[in-house]
């Protein structure tokens, strides 16, 4: 049946603001593999202005929403006290500083493929340091040497080449390994002087341990993994595709997020397909009237309630067909009756759409 | 004899969002839909089974900052403002219905539900719906578990020990004083696990945790159960893994249960379907259309065009699904203990708000569930982790793995380009706590609120949710707007109190307003 309800897809501007604050769950994109890696790029420190313009934004409209009601309040006040001597205010800044002063590198560990590194180095012990190695600016390069100390009697290492003015990286490694990072100067001839030392983490394993337990054996453990759900994360193609399909679509894996601030797409959001033009339509009936506010008064046999002056209103959907609208109101001394009925009918006719023809 | 056990864990969590300085605020109406659509609901379940005797034992978890909200007079007044719009407006939606059937008896079905929400939170719980739940657990069918101190994904905001120390250390001491007794289990935050972790929770006698399953599956040694059996850590503390058949029947997108074409529509509500003029009391002050939480359409397919809800089909929906997932554990459950040969436990997590407000039926969904496994077979029977490890105490040692139940099942949310800048920030934080709070041992007066209200504001600056929010672009200028401002106002503390210029007015300010945790310790902070 035709319904009154607005469509989605043509927000008017209200609709506009209201999305912008809905709390919609939103789906994750559908990403390749190699997508997923490239997009873990190293980032800007700072967040974009954009983001602070839109937090000002809705701050100040939070704020002018406050203060209006604060107008209405003082307004009703018949004489404020003068205001006390206040001491002097400090604003708190608005915005996180860049740096802290430090000079140090700190690595954590988002997954068994990838590493985050962030740092601070300060422009004079940089070029304290580079004065130290010998050589100048065009002959080094700013590097991330990442130690691989997995096997404590096999240490390697690799280089990274910063470009340009960053101070984090993600860094693709290997799973179950341990690692640590220097930031440092690299010059042509291959020496290389540490700018800082970070701390060493070890990254998770990707699949089974390899580890087997005496203590505990006598079970065949593929059988069991598999029960577990784990072979999932591994093997099949064809099923693999459906679980990444699934995975990507926030489905099973994800168990966070059905708490208010959702991610996981909500088992009802489908895409709309593309639509065309369209228009809707629907009608609403409103019956007002008044009378002594100590009276009592029936709508087709229902009461309704009087507002305190003895008007009243009511509004209802009102879909096609035939309304007897019998209102009867009754005197407080119980001895008057008034009836008024007005009959609605409603009809729609829906003829099938005009097109124009296009030369 | 049962063959196997199902433990179904429940985690009730939302950030910790006040705003005391504005009269209206829309991210607070998180918590009243949750009141209204989740934990109420749930309450009539757990009342209903104790009237009926039916058995049933339940794990939930409630989050510090949820437990500080539902204790908060300022929120609690807000709340029964909310529930007195949300009862005008069901009764105005009866007379607008009248013509319309399809719509008229689900418009009914709303006053009944919202009055009678009213009543439970008001006149029979006097607005404490946590000491319902702690009731409950009292009487035996629920055990409550703790959390971490404001949710903070501990794989990420353990800069230090003491970082990691405070946000458990807080949430014991606030459970204790809730709920009168010690916490068995917790809930890591976003099941956020790392090596190590443990030590802090056995350090304060928590017994277990629950991780995703390839935080089981990924231990080492391997695990001779897989999934279907705790591993104790070396520390002792026992570690639940996630059974993902069950996980996917409820929560997948694309098979689970609550995108049945007869549950209830979550989009279309009447907040943004009506008139304009009409709608606008209840809607925000601003005249920003919102979820009202009136909602008359069904999911119907997957299409746009919507049919009317109609309650009864959606609960005869509900009633054969709980069948369903009865019968699937079974199932389960009979296999794995003929090649187990030790009874099979099924761990099955969820966040606690899908029961209600994205699942509108899933309170019932839960009721049934409980209700048939009690008296329509004898196979799986109800346990708590707490119950099997009384069961079984003796379980492999192993060390899990790193894991998360996030996307992906690490910290790529938490940590990805929409929000890794945060932790420069949060990290410095995090060590000039521990910088103050080892050098002013001992503080009173002013000193000491500043050092508190420092330690809060961290707290608050840890929550994941914010990185989360960031991540999946939700609501990010709040989410960004709310790390910014506690990690500003610590600055500040720490700045002020190092030059000896605390501004006791402006502390005094944020004081009232971030409220949360009156008897915090910073000292949990000094090395």
């Amino acid at each position: 049946m035709a319904a009154l309800f607005r469509r989605k897809k043509k927000d008017s501007e209200d609709d506009k603001k209201a999305k912008a604050k809905k709390l919609e769950p939103v789906k994750e994109p559908v990403k390749s593999i190699q997508d997923l890696k490239a997009s873990a790029r190293p980032s800007k420190l700072v967040p974009s202005p954009v983001v602070d313009e839109k937090i000002k934004q809705a701050v100040v409209r939070k704020k002018v929403a406050a203060s209006e009601n604060e107008k209405q309040v003082s307004a009703k006040l018949v004489k404020a006290p003068p205001p006390a001597p206040q001491p002097v205010y400090r604003e708190t800044p608005r915005e996180l500083p860049d740096s802290y002063g430090d000079n140090h590198i700190y690595l954590m560990v988002r997954d068994p493929h990838w590493l985050y590194s962030y740092w601070e180095i300060q422009k004079d012990y940089h070029e304290a340091k580079l004065r130290e190695l010998g050589g100048n600016w065009n002959e080094v390069n700013a590097v991330l040497r990442v130690y691989d100390v997995s096997d404590e009697n096999h240490k390697t290492f690799y280089d990274v080449y910063l470009h340009g003015i960053v101070k984090n990286w993600y860094l693709n490694v290997e799973p179950n390994h341990s690692y640590y990072v220097e930031i440092g100067l690299l010059h042509r001839d291959g020496r290389f002087i540490a700018l800082a030392c970070s701390n060493r983490i070890t990254t998770p394993r990707a699949g089974m341990s390899e580890v087997i337990d005496e203590h505990w054996m006598g079970i065949d453990f593929d059988k069991m993994y598999a029960l577990s759900g784990g072979f999932q994360v591994g093997k099949s193609s064809a099923e693999l595709q459906k679980m990444m399909e699934e995975r990507l679509m926030g489905a099973i894996s994800s168990g966070s997020g059905a708490g208010l601030l959702s991610s996981m797409a909500s088992p009802v959001k489908i895409p709309g397909k593309k639509r065309g033009f369209w228009f809707i339509l629907d009608c609403e009936l409103i019956v007002y009237g008044a009378t002594e506010p100590d009276a009592r008064v029936t709508l087709q046999g229902r009461e309704i309630k009087l507002r305190p002056d003895g008007t009243f209103s009511l509004r209802f959907a009102l879909p096609d067909g035939h309304y007897v609208l019998d209102a009867h109101a009754y005197s407080a001394d119980g001895i008057e009756e008034r009836i008024i009925t007005p009959v609605v009918d409603r009809r729609t006719e829906r003829p099938a759409p005009i097109l124009k023809p296009t030369d | 004899m049962e063959k196997g056990l199902l433990s179904i864990v429940l985690h009730a969590h939302l950030p910790f969002v006040r705003h005391p300085e504005h009269s209206y605020f829309l991210e607070e109406n998180w918590l009243y839909e949750a009141i209204t659509e989740t934990y109420i609901p749930l309450i009539h379940m757990f009342e209903g089974l104790e009237r009926d005797r039916v058995p049933v034992r339940l794990t939930m978890s409630l989050t510090p900052p949820l437990i500080s909200m539902l204790r908060d007079p300022l929120l609690q007044d807000r709340y029964l403002r909310h529930i007195h719009q949300l009862i005008e407006l069901a009764g105005r939606e009866i007379d607008r219905t009248r013509f319309q059937p399809e719509f008229h008896e689900t418009a009914l079905h709303y006053y009944w539900e919202f009055t009678r929400a009213r009543d439970t939170y008001l006149n029979r719980y006097n607005r404490d719906i946590v000491g319902a739940f702690k009731r409950f657990q009292d009487n035996g069918q629920l055990e409550i578990i703790t959390c971490g101190a404001t949710h903070g994904f501990l794989p990420l905001v353990n800069r230090t020990e003491a970082a990691v120390r405070g946000q458990i250390v807080t949430s014991v001491r606030q459970y204790e004083s809730v709920f009168e007794r010690k916490p068995l289990g917790i809930w890591l935050p976003e099941c956020g696990y790392y090596g190590g972790v443990d030590k802090f929770l056995k350090n304060v006698g928590i017994r277990y945790f629950l991780t995703d399953t390839h935080g089981i599956l990924h231990a080492s040694p391997r695990p001779k159960f897989g999934v279907f059996a705790p591993i104790y850590c070396p520390t002792g503390v026992a570690a639940f893994g996630r059974d993902m058949e069950s996980s996917k029947q409820v929560w997948s997108a694309l098979e689970g249960y609550p995108g049945d074409f007869d549950y209830r529509d979550f989009y279309r509500d009447v907040g943004f379907d009506l008139d304009y003029e009409y709608i606008r009391p209840y809607i925000t002050p601003d005249g920003i259309r919102v979820n009202t939480g009136i909602k008359y359409y069904r999911i119907t397919g997957r299409t746009d065009h919507k049919e009317p809800y109609v309650r009864r089909h959606a609960l005869e929906k509900t009633a054969s699904h709980a069948a369903n997932f009865m019968f699937n554990r079974e199932k389960q459950s009979e296999h794995l203990y003929d090649f187990m040969g030790r009874k099979p436990l099924i761990v099955s997590p969820y966040d606690a708000e899908l029961y209600g407000h994205w699942w509108y039926e899933g309170p019932e969904f839960l009721n049934f569930l409980v209700r048939k496994m009690a008296f329509d077979q004898k196979t799986v029977r109800l346990v708590t982790p707490m119950d099997y490890l009384r069961m079984y105490p003796i379980n492999q040692v192993s060390t899990p793995s790193m894991s998360s139940w996030g996307y992906k099942g690490y910290a790529e949310t938490w940590l990805s380009g929409a929000n890794d800048w945060i932790y420069l920030h949060l990290h410095k934080a995090t060590l000039r706590m521990t910088e103050m709070a080892t050098r002013y041992r001992g503080q009173d007066g002013l000193v000491e609120r500043a050092l508190k209200q420092a330690a809060r504001e961290l707290f608050l600056a840890q929550s994941s949710d914010w990185a989360f929010i960031m991540h999946t672009g939700t609501m990010v200028p709040y989410a960004v707007k709310r790390t910014k401002e506690h990690l500003l106002n610590f600055t500040r503390i720490y700045e002020d109190l190092k030059k000896h210029q605390l501004d006791a007015n402006w502390l005094g300010e944020i004081e009232s307003r971030n409220n949360i945790f009156p008897e915090v310790d910073y000292q949990l902070f000094s090395e």
